[in-house]
């Protein structure tokens, strides 16, 4: 439905913002585009919309190409974070201006609306003026008018980023059913990770201008692309190790590396993967020690915060029961040798 | 497109030119240069006549008295209506703020009505404390808009940290909340100074012979004495005053910008103590007798008749008064008036809008047409009104042409309400909202139709509202350029006022009425348009 082709863009003579971006995104697919602030997601948004100008690069939409299709022509919906509702028009007002752009009949219009209100529960707030609308319904308003134009690719900007925690997941549940349902696809941008997680088939992770991963959410997290990947998405320890014949030497001792090339390389211990080792390590398993930090309960879990060996940052496992010993405690990691990820080359920070 | 935007500013920017610019020329070139008796005559005549001399010492003291007269009783009317709550305070809220957009002359006409109806001595009806009642009754809306602004959203903070380290509420006060509020007190003092001391319709009408302004003089100069050269060195003086407040002012205003507010409201509570609560009902009833007195006075004594009560004030409006020097009826000086602030309104509504346009697009010349639009304000409407005379005394605009220059004399002072409305409107839309617009498919020319036209569009109307209630309350200026035959209601209700008899009294007071009536009107209908930030200065 989408495909970005070396997208580069920028603003005014500034150096670019994006750099050479491929993106494939699928009819029915929600893409999520996670980066930290300044990474360059919106402007990938506004590049798809047609909002801002390429540098260089192709867009194509719905198989056909894009590129230099003026905003209104492109069939994308778009929705903000600040909703970008008009404040003199009523609900029905709002969602109703896509099909009235399109020409339909007031009659047809009016079907449609009423369909789109229904489909995200809103159908009782039809004749409500929008700013009498929570935030909540607000954003249930600004997608509703962008599906209701019935767009082949729908944008979202940060769309629950001003939401309290438990209506933004309830919301970005119903979100990919609706986008199948309209046969369309979505790209969300996001700079949180639990976002991502909740509705994305596939996560592209943005760092400084460019597309560094784009993969299934489990893959990102666990075989992430290269270390600044892992560092952004948080994925687990990472350790410095001197890999001689297939063996990584460092500071939680001796890692299997088997296909790595001799030199300094770094060593990624997915948390995903990572486990207390209760004495049942098998064999392919490796052990590496730790240092128990703290733990909490965190509702259905205990979480569990451990540094393993000279790894420069915590990481937090999940347990069913609280662990026996007491901060400061050294405990046992383990993990299957072939879970390890290595990134060949010396540290650079 | 940015470019044609830009050149909207011109016709604002030659309309400035010609109706502001030029005129202030002609009275400095008057008032300084040309003279019989070589350059600066009239000017050092002025100085050396202890009669003007006494004007301009007169309206330094009584702006300064009346600044004084206000903040007395407007600091705490603003404490208490921005810190405590009771039954009916956005009752007495909005009744502080109705004197501000009553016309200056129909303040006059209530303080006269109610100072004679009082037992005669316990308040002289003509001369300063007039004057300076009249003047409190106008401001006090100044101080508790400026102060009560500020001290609403000031964060209660470091005043509670005052309490907990062990400091009274009256020390409290002091330590942690006056001196946050010291800017904003001193930037009310200097605007209800600027206004007081440019004040001319309550200082004619209320002033009698003994107490005159400058602004009083200059009149006097023109129309009395026909004394051209005086009246414009008059407003030379007028005008270095007028700019040196306002420097202080620009100066105060970038201190007070730097207070850090909390973007919620401090909430406001019930008062506890007795203290708290004799301070809410002394603030009421100062704010009654100061606001409600002499509007209730104006009211019944225009319904007084001989003995009795009735219309007969008001039938008798279809009559010319057989005294008067010139016999126009005043129910066809409300024509007038409404006729031409209509058109005024229309003229600094087109105006107000390219200018609003222009400057949004962030053109150097559109910004620099916002800020050249707010001078007039900044200058004393007689000051205005003089200029245009001067200028216009010969060409199209003289005699019957003159029917012209009123109404774009008061235009010229309602513009900038109307830029000073529309372009935080215009600054204020969202480019999100044009792009989510677009992408539901609007090409550009429809974004604009279904966006900016619709905003815009109702704060138009706010504008609009504003410029007619200025105009047709306007007299300052008005009085300089109005045809005697063609009067507005200020000027006839200054000269009913003028006149001897409980007959033209009544007359004045009814006029005062219907004027008073009308700009309320029309403020009531532009607060019901505005919705959520429109209309805020």
């Amino acid at each position: 439905m989408l495909r970005l082709s070396g997208v580069t863009a920028g603003y005014g003579d500034a150096p670019a913002v994006l750099q050479d971006v491929d993106l494939d995104v699928a009819a029915g697919e929600v893409v999520a585009l996670l980066g930290p602030s300044g990474s360059g997601k919106s402007t990938l948004l506004r590049c798809v919309a047609g909002l801002t100008p390429l540098r260089g690069g192709r867009v194509d939409i719905g198989g056909a190409d894009a590129t230099d299709l003026p905003v209104e022509r492109r069939g994308v919906g778009l929705v903000f974070q600040d909703h970008a509702l008009l404040p003199h028009r009523d609900v029905t007002g709002n969602v109703g201006l896509g099909p009235r752009l399109q020409g339909l009949a007031a009659s047809e219009v009016a079907s449609r609306v009423a369909a789109v209100l229904a489909d995200v529960g809103l159908g009782h707030l039809a004749d409500r003026p929008v700013d009498a609308l929570s935030g909540g319904e607000q954003q249930r308003v600004a997608l509703a008018r962008a599906l209701a134009a019935r767009p082949r690719l729908l944008l979202l900007d940060e769309p629950y980023g001003a939401l309290d925690r438990p209506l933004r997941e309830r919301l970005l549940d119903e979100l990919p059913p609706l986008v199948r349902a309209a046969g369309a696809a979505a790209v969300l941008v996001t700079h949180d990770q639990d976002d991502a997680l909740a509705v994305a088939d596939r996560v592209a992770v943005l760092l400084a201008g460019r597309l560094r991963q784009l993969a299934d959410p489990e893959t990102c997290w666990t075989r992430p692309a290269d270390p600044d990947v892992a560092r952004f998405l948080g994925a687990g320890p990472l350790l410095p190790v001197r890999v001689r014949d297939g063996v990584g030497e460092g500071p939680a001792g001796r890692l299997p590396l088997p296909d790595v090339p001799d030199g300094p390389a770094r060593v990624l211990l997915p948390a995903a993967r990572l486990a207390f080792d209760d004495g049942t390590a098998r064999g392919g398993d490796v052990v590496v020690p730790a240092v128990l930090l703290g733990s909490r309960f965190a509702g259905d879990h205990h979480s569990v915060r451990v540094e393993v060996a000279g790894s420069a940052h915590p990481v937090r496992l999940r347990r069913p029961a609280p662990p026996t010993a007491g901060p400061g405690a050294a405990v046992r990691l383990r993990i299957a040798a072939s879970d390890l990820v290595a990134y060949p080359g010396s540290a650079t920070q | 497109m940015s470019r044609g935007r830009t050149a909207l500013a011109v016709g604002p920017l030659a309309f400035l030119l010609l109706l502001f610019v030029v005129p202030l020329g002609r009275v400095l070139t008057v008032g300084l240069l040309d003279a019989e008796g070589g350059p600066l005559t009239p000017l050092l005549d002025v100085v050396a006549d202890p009669r003007l001399r006494e004007a301009a010492w007169f309206t330094l003291w009584q702006a300064v008295a009346s600044t004084g007269l206000t903040l007395a009783v407007g600091l705490p009317v603003a404490a208490v209506l921005s810190r405590l709550e009771f039954r009916g305070r956005r009752v007495v809220e909005a009744a502080v703020m109705v004197p501000f957009v009553l016309p200056t002359v129909v303040v006059g006409a209530a303080f006269v009505a109610l100072l004679g109806a009082l037992p005669s001595g316990l308040v002289p009806q003509r001369g300063v404390l007039p004057i300076l009642l009249a003047h409190a009754f106008f401001n006090v809306a100044v101080v508790v808009r400026t102060v009560g602004g500020l001290w609403q959203h000031l964060d209660p903070a470091p005043a509670l940290a005052a309490r907990g380290l062990g400091a009274g509420p009256l020390r409290a006060f002091l330590v942690a909340t006056l001196p946050r509020l010291r800017p904003a007190v001193a930037a009310a003092a200097v605007v209800v100074l600027l206004f007081t001391m440019t004040s001319f319709g309550v200082v004619l009408v209320l002033g009698g012979s003994g107490a005159a302004t400058l602004e009083v003089e200059i009149h006097r100069a023109t129309v009395r004495f026909l004394d051209l050269g005086t009246a414009a060195a008059l407003s030379v003086v007028q005008l270095v005053a007028v700019v040196a407040t306002l420097g202080v002012y620009a100066r105060l205003r970038r201190r007070a910008g730097s207070e850090r507010l909390r973007r919620a409201t401090a909430a406001r509570r019930r008062p506890r103590s007795a203290g708290e609560r004799t301070a809410v009902a002394a603030a009421l009833a100062v704010l009654g007798l100061l606001h409600g007195a002499p509007l209730a006075a104006l009211v019944l004594r225009s319904l007084r008749v001989g003995d009795g009560w009735g219309l007969a004030h008001y039938r008798t409006l279809d009559a010319p008064t057989r005294a008067a020097v010139l016999s126009v009826a005043p129910l066809e000086a409300l024509w007038n008036s409404i006729t031409i602030a209509a058109a005024a309104t229309a003229v600094a509504v087109l105006l107000g809008l390219a200018a609003a346009v222009a400057a949004a697009s962030g053109s150097r010349l559109g910004r620099f047409a916002d800020g050249a639009l707010m001078l007039p304000l900044g200058t004393s409407a007689v000051t205005l009104g003089l200029g245009l005379l001067l200028t216009f005394r010969t060409g199209p605009l003289a005699g019957r042409g003159a029917v012209l220059l009123v109404p774009l004399a008061q235009a010229l002072i309602a513009t900038p309400f109307v830029v000073r409305t529309v372009l935080p409107v215009l600054r204020d839309i969202d480019d999100r909202l044009r792009e989510a617009v677009a992408t539901l498919g609007a090409a550009p020319r429809r974004v604009r139709r279904e966006v900016d036209l619709p905003i815009v569009s109702r704060a138009t109307l706010v504008a609009a509202g504003f410029a007619f209630a200025i105009s047709v309350g306007e007299f300052g200026a008005t009085v300089f350029v109005a045809r005697a035959t063609s009067p507005t209601v200020p000027v006839a209700i200054e000269r009913a006022l003028g006149l001897p008899g409980a007959v033209n009294l009544g007359r004045a007071l009814a006029l005062s009425v219907l004027l008073a009536l009308l700009t309320g009107v029309v403020v009531l209908l532009v607060d019901r348009v505005r919705v959520g930030a429109l209309g805020r200065f």
